[in-house]
């Protein structure tokens, strides 16, 4: 009995041991393979392969696939290979495995919140940096490099915006007695077109086709929201982003319009599936990101135009995403590998591959001569306009930026569930918002 | 033969068992007990997934999932009512398809492998199929509430009713665990029991109480058990169903525990989260086991 239990001590220690020896391995192999992340796989003779990671499905993912083959025919010394993953959480997982044991790929595009996490494993770039590669930064969207900047660099590369925007049906328009090429530009005209296009079609007592629809992801109405509030003059966080300041007059103000989309104006059923329910015709207006269209396309007759004021103290204002390649730390130390990186780069950032990418994809460009060959399409010229006269912000760069969105989502979620007065929910979400900014100082 | 053992020595008396183990034992150290005590550390570090570092901040992840983060509290009352929901509702209808099955009917063997079917489905599949089914603008069973006049219904879209949905999908989908189990102790009560009820006058219902019923009681056990541990463990029904949603009414521990490692990346706070999940299920088992023991004395 006493040598079983002895045994049994001996195992268990060298179990423990065994456990946290691996441990301590484990972690300084981690460092080592850190060390080495600038050492990539070995590349075919006289061709240097950039691997690029992308969370963009279908649209921007395959037009982007296209258009590198076609870069990868024209640079033969270059073979940029492009793996899409699926987006959310997963994704961000996958990149931080990969940087951890240092393997991460040469490219990876990223969301415009997501810089802020990785601030110490990607490469940084000064100005001279990037006009040695040929990119210099006022021919781009200033608003877009500053949403990078950190300490006097910049920590990623903006290829592309989406703004969100206003879609309209111009069949509904029309049957309801409305310009089919004049979209509403104001609140009130908001809400006056809604109740036009708010009907029932067949008679049955039951409204069947309705002016706006509030989308069911609330992350979306919370950026919608948000856009609301900007142009009533107020914002997400404070200047420093260190205290949520959107339980202010201009945050309940714009909450409450929204939320009486559904209840007092009517013009709105509960949040739902939006896009399912634009492409079948049963909405007249939609407020989603500009580079849904592609979903639209060829179901229903619609145009896009830049977001209503509904308040006037900063008009037009839209929440804005962008699409971001970020590279890992010690990339640069390739000489090679980063000369090539930099060379599909600037391809990206040139005005031919953004126009075209913006009519492809229905992604915006950043760059600002793009912009002018996009000002007359019909379906983007508004949206471009937008961005080109500075009429879009992006979310406060902060580490747990995705954490904030999720906390206002459940926010925007009581409030259309009636849980609640607008203060005391944006009241409530602010001392939580207040709690992850003061966790993560 | 016993010459030999005896001439070996030490060694061969208290090692070599060990080292025909080894093979499970490597696979059960590196797999089980090593990610086990890694994640024990790991609750008492803020780490963020890429760090080489892993500095020790004490008891903080413990303190900020008590007192500031206000999803965690809500993550327990959720994973609370899916167990009272889940584990009883398992076990009564489980012991009653059981008791079904249990009967000389026709096509038995069909009955059994129909229940069975569902419980091969991976998780996923199961929860993709109702999200689909229950879709409140293009699902099926709207659709045919409607033709009898009681639909639309926002199902997964309110939160009221949301949990009992999630649960009665995995009952469909699981119930078949139960059913087999309590199968297989009904067949091990003596029929010789049955027949001796039966001659002193009991009724079914008395037979089922004072012989089935008590016969089943191991079973019983194990089955909690199994339950209560499988149901702090949901993840993929839930997740592939809801998400946690809507308004976090289905956010149960593990989604909570995913979402917090695996979206916000704070390593430590998740592992801290299946510390709690542990040393729960622990003492639940410990006090289940005594329990039943008690009762079986």
């Amino acid at each position: 009995m006493k040598r079983i239990k002895k045994t049994g001590i001996l195992m268990l220690a060298i179990v423990l041991l065994f456990a946290f020896s691996t441990s301590v391995l484990f972690a300084k192999g981690t460092q080592e393979k850190q060390k080495a992340a600038g050492k990539k796989e070995a590349a075919p003779a006289g061709k240097v392969v950039v691997n690029y990671w992308s969370r963009n499905g279908a649209p921007l993912g395959t037009v982007m696939g296209s258009m590198i083959k076609k870069f990868n025919t024209a640079n033969p010394n270059i073979k940029v290979k492009m793996q899409i993953m699926t987006w959310g959480g997963e994704y961000y997982s996958k990149i931080r495995a990969s940087i951890m044991v240092g393997k991460a790929p040469d490219i990876f595009d990223v969301s415009v919140y997501a810089p802020a996490m990785f601030l110490k494993y990607v490469e940084s770039y000064t100005k001279e940096d990037l006009s040695q590669s040929g990119i210099n930064i006022s021919d781009y969207a200033g608003s877009a490099w500053n949403a990078l900047k950190f300490d006097g660099k910049y920590y990623g590369i903006p290829i592309g915006i989406f703004p969100i925007g206003l879609y309209y049906n111009k069949d509904l328009f029309q049957k309801a007695g409305l310009d089919p090429a004049k979209a509403p530009t104001n609140q009130s005209q908001f809400i006056a077109y809604g109740k036009k296009l708010t009907k029932d079609t067949n008679g049955d007592g039951k409204i069947d086709q309705w002016g706006t629809m509030e989308v069911n992801w609330y992350n979306l109405v919370g950026w919608i929201w948000e856009s609301f509030m900007v142009q009533n003059g107020g914002s997400l966080l404070n200047k420093d982003n260190t205290k949520a300041a959107f339980d202010s007059k201009a945050g309940i103000e714009a909450l409450n319009l929204y939320v009486d989309f559904v209840r007092k104006y009517k013009i709105s059923p509960a949040p739902g599936d939006v896009p399912a329910a634009f492409a079948s015709g049963k909405v007249g207006m939609i407020i989603d990101f500009v580079h849904g269209l592609s979903g639209y396309k060829g179901k229903v007759n619609f145009g896009i135009k830049r977001m209503p004021s509904f308040y006037s103290k900063r008009p037009h204002m839209s929440w804005a995403s962008m699409n971001i390649f970020l590279s890992p730390k010690g990339l640069r130390k390739d000489a090679g590998k980063w000369k090539a990186t930099m060379t599909f780069i600037k391809w990206i950032m040139g005005t031919d591959f953004q126009k075209s990418f913006a009519l492809g994809a229905g992604e915006m460009p950043s760059r600002l001569s793009a912009f002018d060959a996009l000002k007359s399409d019909p379906l983007l010229g508004d949206i471009a306009e937008t961005i080109a006269s500075g009429q879009v912000f992006f979310p406060p760069s902060v580490v747990n930026a995705t954490e904030i969105f999720s906390v206002m989502g459940d926010a925007m979620g009581q409030a259309f569930a009636g849980k609640g007065s607008a203060d005391k929910i944006l009241g409530q979400a602010s001392k939580r918002v207040d709690q992850i900014l003061a966790r993560t100082k | 033969m016993g010459k030999i053992i005896k001439g070996s020595g030490l060694f061969k008396k208290t090692i070599s068992p060990y080292l025909y183990l080894l093979p499970f034992l490597a696979f059960y150290f590196i797999l089980q007990l090593f990610p086990l005590v890694q994640n024990f550390y790991v609750s008492f570090t803020e780490w963020d997934m890429m760090s080489p570092e892993k500095p020790f901040v004490g008891l903080f992840n413990y303190k900020t999932l008590f007192f500031k983060d206000y999803l965690f509290w809500g993550s327990v009352w959720a994973t609370l009512h899916y167990i009272f929901l889940n584990v009883p509702l398992k076990i009564v209808i489980g012991l009653g398809l059981a008791l079904l099955l249990n009967q000389n009917l026709k096509g038995k063997t069909f009955h059994r492998v129909a229940i069975f079917i569902p419980f091969v489905l991976n998780t996923a599949v199961v929860g993709l199929l109702f999200r689909w089914i229950l879709d409140p603008q293009f699902g099926m069973f709207n659709y045919y509430l409607e033709k009898v006049g009681l639909g639309p219904q926002k199902w997964l879209i309110e939160p009221k009713w949301t949990m009992e949905i999630v649960v009665l999908v995995t009952i469909w989908w699981s119930i078949a665990f139960n059913a087999i189990i309590y199968l297989a102790g009904l067949q091990g009560i003596p029929e010789e029991l049955y027949d001796a009820g039966k001659i002193d006058g009991c009724n079914a219902w008395q037979r089922f109480l004072h012989i089935t019923l008590p016969g089943l009681k191991n079973t019983t056990m194990f089955v909690v058990i199994m339950q209560v541990i499988g149901s702090f463990q949901a993840f993929g029904n839930i997740y592939m169903l809801t998400g946690g949603g809507p308004l976090n009414a289905t956010r149960v521990l593990m989604l909570h525990l995913y979402e917090v490692g695996f979206y916000y990346f704070r390593m430590g706070q998740a592992a801290a989260i299946s510390v709690i999940i542990f040393i729960i299920v622990l003492v639940l088992t410990i006090i289940m086991l005594k329990f039943f023991r008690e009762e079986t004395e």
